[in-house]
Parts: C-alpha cells; sequence; structure tokens
C-alpha cells in the first residue's frame, strides 16, 4: 500500500519535472528540474526492485550528465 | 515487540550511530583537525572553551547560528535558501551508509557505495549553485571553480574506488568491511596507489589546501561562500565537517577494514582509524601550498586518472596471477 502511494508519488513529481524541464526560461534552473526527475526516476526503478537500475540511473543520469550540462550552462554568457 | 523495533531504528538513526552522534563527531574532528594543524604551524589552536578549547567548534557553531541573516536582494532566492539546508542533509544522509559501529550500517543495499559517488558529486555541485544563486562575482568565480575541480578529481575517486570493490566482488560499503573482516586482510595492502589517489580526492572534495581553490581567501574572498552569513553560514560550516566525517568513514571502510579490530568494540576503533586519516589529511594541509585551479585540473587528467587506471590492472593481473598459482 505504502509502495503502492509512494509510486504513484514519484510517477507524478517525474512528470511535473518534465515538464517544468521544457518549461522553464533560466537554463540553470532548467538543468535542475532535470536533474530532479531524474532523481524521480531512480526512486520509480528502486521501487520495482531493480536497485543496480535505479544507483546508475541517479549516478549517470542526475549525477555526470547534469555536472556536464552545468559546466556547459557555466560557459554561456549570462543575461 | 513491533513498536519496539520502530523505537530502536528510530533511535539508530536519530540518536546513535545517526545524526546527533555524527554531528557531535563531526565537531570533535574539527577541534582536532584545529589543534593539530595550529600545532604543526607553532600556535596553539582553541585553548579556553572548555577542557582543552573541545568546546570552541560548538560555541563556534551557536555564534554563527545567532547572528543576523543577510541575504543579497539580487540573489536567486529559492537556490540561496536551499543550498545551506541540502548540503547539510545529504552528507547525514549518506553517512547513515557507512557502517560505523560494526560491520553492517544502518541502511546497506547493494550499490550503496554509488549511491555515495553520487552524493558527493552532487554536494559539490552544491558549491556551484550556491555560489551562481548568489549573483556576487567573488560567489561565481568560486562556485565555477567548484564545479571544474569536481570534473578533475571525481574520475580517478570513482575509479580508486572500484579496487575494493572488485576484491570484494560487491558494491555494498558493509559487504567490502565484510569481507576484510572474515578474509583478515585490509585492501590497502593490495590498493596503494588507490589509497593515495582517494586522499588526494578527499582534498578536493573537502576543498582543503592545496585544493582550496574555490574559497582562495587571498583571491576571490571566501569564494562560493561570500554572500552566506548568519545560519546558512553555521549551515555550511556544519557541512564541511560531516563531509570530513563522511570521507574519512568512507576511506576506512573502504580500504582500512572499516570499524573491525580485535577485543575492543567497532566504534572505538572506527574513531582510532578515522582519527589517523583527519591528521594525515591536516598534516598535507600544513606541507603545501594552494595549486591553480588549471595546474590541478590539468594534474588530475594527466596523472591520477592514468594512476588509477594502472592501480586497476595491477589488481587484475595479481587475483588473474593468484588464481593461476
Amino acid at each position: 500500500m505504502v509502495d503502492e502511494i509512494l509510486q504513484i508519488v514519484l510517477l507524478v513529481s517525474t512528470c511535473i519535472f518534465a515538464v517544468l524541464t521544457v518549461e522553464m526560461r533560466d537554463l540553470l534552473h532548467t538543468v535542475i528540474s532535470l536533474a530532479c526527475m531524474a532523481v524521480s526516476l531512480g526512486g520509480v526503478f528502486w521501487l520495482l526492485k531493480a536497485p543496480y537500475v535505479a544507483v546508475f540511473q541517479i549516478l549517470v543520469y542526475a549525477g555526470a550528465v547534469i555536472v556536464l550540462l552545468i559546466a556547459a550552462v557555466m560557459l554561456t554568457r549570462r543575461k | 515487540m513491533a513498536l519496539e523495533s520502530a523505537l530502536m531504528n528510530l533511535f539508530n538513526v536519530l540518536v546513535y550511530p545517526g545524526v546527533v552522534f555524527l554531528i557531535v563527531l563531526s565537531l570533535f574532528y574539527q577541534w582536532v583537525d584545529r589543534r593539530f594543524y595550529a600545532r604543526l604551524q607553532n600556535r596553539f589552536g582553541p585553548i579556553y572553551t572548555g577542557p582543552a578549547g573541545i568546546l570552541q567548534p560548538l560555541a563556534d557553531l551557536i555564534k554563527l547560528l545567532s547572528k543576523e541573516d543577510i541575504e543579497p536582494s539580487a540573489a536567486d532566492k529559492p537556490f540561496f535558501r536551499a543550498v545551506p539546508i541540502m548540503i547539510v542533509a545529504l552528507p547525514i544522509t549518506a553517512l547513515l551508509v557507512i557502517p560505523v559501529t560494526g560491520t553492517y550500517s544502518i541502511i546497506n543495499f547493494e550499490g550503496d557505495l554509488i549511491f555515495i559517488i553520487f552524493i558527493m558529486t552532487i554536494v559539490a555541485m552544491l558549491a556551484f549553485l550556491g555560489g551562481w544563486a548568489s549573483t556576487n562575482m567573488f560567489s561565481t568565480l568560486g562556485g565555477v571553480r567548484a564545479a571544474l575541480q569536481t570534473l578533475g578529481y571525481e574520475v580517478p575517486m570513482a575509479i580508486s574506488f572500484m579496487g575494493p570493490a572488485i576484491l570484494a566482488q560487491s558494491l555494498s560499503i558493509s559487504k567490502i568491511v565484510m569481507w576484510q573482516w572474515s578474509n583478515g586482510v585490509w585492501t590497502i595492502l593490495l590498493n596503494p596507489l588507490g589509497f593515495a589517489i582517494v586522499i588526494i580526492a578527499f582534498l578536493a572534495e573537502l576543498e582543503r589546501i592545496p585544493f582550496d581553490i574555490p574559497e582562495a581567501e587571498t583571491e576571490i574572498v571566501a569564494g562560493w561562500q561570500t554572500e552566506y552569513s548568519g545560519r546558512k553560514l553555521a549551515l555550511i560550516r556544519l557541512a564541511f565537517d560531516l563531509e570530513l566525517v563522511l570521507s574519512s568513514g568512507l576511506a576506512v571502510a573502504l580500504f582500512l577494514g572499516g570499524p573491525t579490530g580485535p577485543i575492543l568494540p567497532g566504534i572505538f576503533w572506527f574513531v582510532v582509524k578515522t582519527i589517523i586519516f583527519v591528521l594525515i589529511i591536516s598534516g598535507l594541509r600544513a606541507l603545501f601550498a594552494r595549486f591553480r585551479i588549471d595546474q590541478m585540473v590539468s594534474g588530475c587528467w594527466r596523472y591520477l586518472v592514468p594512476l588509477s587506471i594502472i592501480q586497476i590492472i595491477i589488481l587484475e593481473l595479481s587475483l588473474g596471477w593468484g588464481s593461476l598459482g
């Protein structure tokens, strides 16, 4: 029961953050939304009893990719 | 019975060996670090508050907590406020995965080593976010340097973590400690190079000299923390101490056998080994001068990454040799 509620919350937050990623105006806010989306998705994988997928999802998508995107943002001109 | 075990779990997470214990330990390590660093520089360090100045870190924390909290009007308010909270919460979360009192930690699952690497990346990224959100030129420069530094030290650190994981054939920190305990060897014997690389990477992670580039006080005031004051600065200072406990605990668990040893209980060995690690870090801090950011990043990619890969190759070859012979 708790698992199902958690899963629904995580799925909804994944969708919200995905929409925010597209809709945010500030580049840095976009990147943070993408990171939050990846973490929520990792949580969903965790609840589906796939710990390795979950762990690598957050390491690669919320860790490495976000670091590279932030490095790209920091080299762009600030308005 | 169910209530009792739930209360016991709550006690483990919140008091011992959880949040309260870890915060006390982090303040104690700050005192050890400051005293040792001061002695190496022919100073005394904190001596007045409490016996031998042991309460000075707590007094500093309370003083900062009670001071006025100023926010720059141009700052990105939500991020500016979220960073100090996150930067304390994440190391505490990561510390629950590290074995403190015995071979098993409060939370353990297959793959928690990867989880810790992720949290360390996010903590470093929070420094960038904090600097960027304060919109001060010094803060922005410090934050950009913190992000650039992460690109340098993170890869060799993650590769070096894999040495113990290969030996124990597990990505779980508790199982790595268990392997060392049941086999009676420390993984540092087969990974001396990996241990050295991890020490260097942790110096950069903790923003200590010679890698205090993001907060170089002679160049950019206080780096990414320039605009933080009052409660927020207190939380950031506490976060650095917690990170010191996290990194020393992680190094001890991965390379020095974790909180295991003969006769005495695990917590004693944990404190002894982590204090030795803290003293190594303080000694290195007193020994070196600051590197430039370009020297640091190119040095990491030119020397540390190949060395860490060589370490893994040597380990694999020796394992293969062992299985042949």
